[in-house]
């Protein structure tokens, strides 16, 4: 049963996974309706996972010194 | 060497042409080389990782079937290396407390007043110079456990049971790591943000 900012906060990764039964999710969506503290941290929950999402991609880097070292160390394995 | 397919770079890469070599490593280094240095949170290890990750991958290039792309294939055999290399200096980890403040609650379960947050959006903030480096470095600042359990699922994308499998516990063991690294993250985050 979530009624509580303590509840709702350990239910947050099923809620945004889509994965919370109805029942539980319709309880959550009320509390967070009347609850400015549990929205805002749920924003925030949910940005830091897409800003955890969003380091996907490496800058590119030179990768020349370690071609270099692969080609050296293959050369002797043959 | 100009772009080619996968078939094609593979058979040259299966007779060591160096150009070939040069190629699958410019194109993917980068990022086997961020997943490396995410889950170990040491440059120095990561490109020692990515080194050997290639080397293995010219191991068994002959074992390479085709059934998924060069890049995932490769990004694994990185992963896999850099959790070897994790566990292989396990016993020397001490794990630092997380210094940040949690969610903090009265007796009756209600949040106790916290200060505000960042208000920007995401997609807002991710527009900001520097931002992904700070985001970078707020993750470095997790313990291990949880560091590797939030690069695995939020940075690359597996899922709870390949994240279980691939660090050898339970998936209930990886969904109350991702919870508590999760808050860990949005608490630094918060601090970074806000300077």
């Amino acid at each position: 049963m979530i009624t509580t900012c303590r509840d709702s906060l350990a239910a947050i990764d099923d809620y945004l996974d889509a994965t919370l039964p109805s029942v539980q999710r319709a309880l959550l969506d009320f509390h967070l309706l009347g609850c400015a503290h549990c929205r805002d941290y749920f924003r925030m929950y949910r940005d830091t996972i897409k800003l955890a999402n969003a380091l996907r991609e490496g800058a590119p880097e030179s990768t020349e010194e370690l071609a270099s070292e692969i080609l050296l160390r293959l050369s002797r394995t043959n | 060497m100009g772009p080619v397919s996968d078939d094609k770079l593979l058979a040259a890469l299966q007779a060591r042409e160096p150009a070939a070599v040069r190629q699958m490593i410019s194109t993917h280094s980068a990022a086997m080389h961020a997943v490396a240095r995410r889950i170990l949170g040491s440059e120095e290890e990561a490109r020692e990782v990515v080194q050997e990750a290639f080397f293995r991958a010219f191991q068994s290039l002959a074992n390479f079937r085709g059934a998924s792309a060069l890049s995932t294939w490769l990004h694994r055999i990185a992963i896999n290396e850099a959790l070897m290399a994790l566990r292989s200096r396990r016993s020397r980890i001490v794990e630092a407390p997380i210094e940040v403040s949690l969610p903090r609650f009265y007796e009756d379960g209600h949040h106790m007043p916290a200060a505000p947050g960042w208000s920007e959006p995401a997609d807002v903030l991710l527009q900001r110079g520097q931002v992904r480096a700070a985001i970078a470095a707020c993750i470095e600042r997790l313990p291990t456990t949880l560091r590797v359990v939030l690069v695995l699922r939020d940075v690359e994308g597996l899922d709870g049971k390949e994240t279980a499998a691939a660090l050898d516990i339970s998936e209930a063991v990886v969904k109350t790591r991702l919870h508590r690294a999760r808050q860990a993250l949005r608490a630094l985050l918060e601090q970074e943000l806000l300077k």
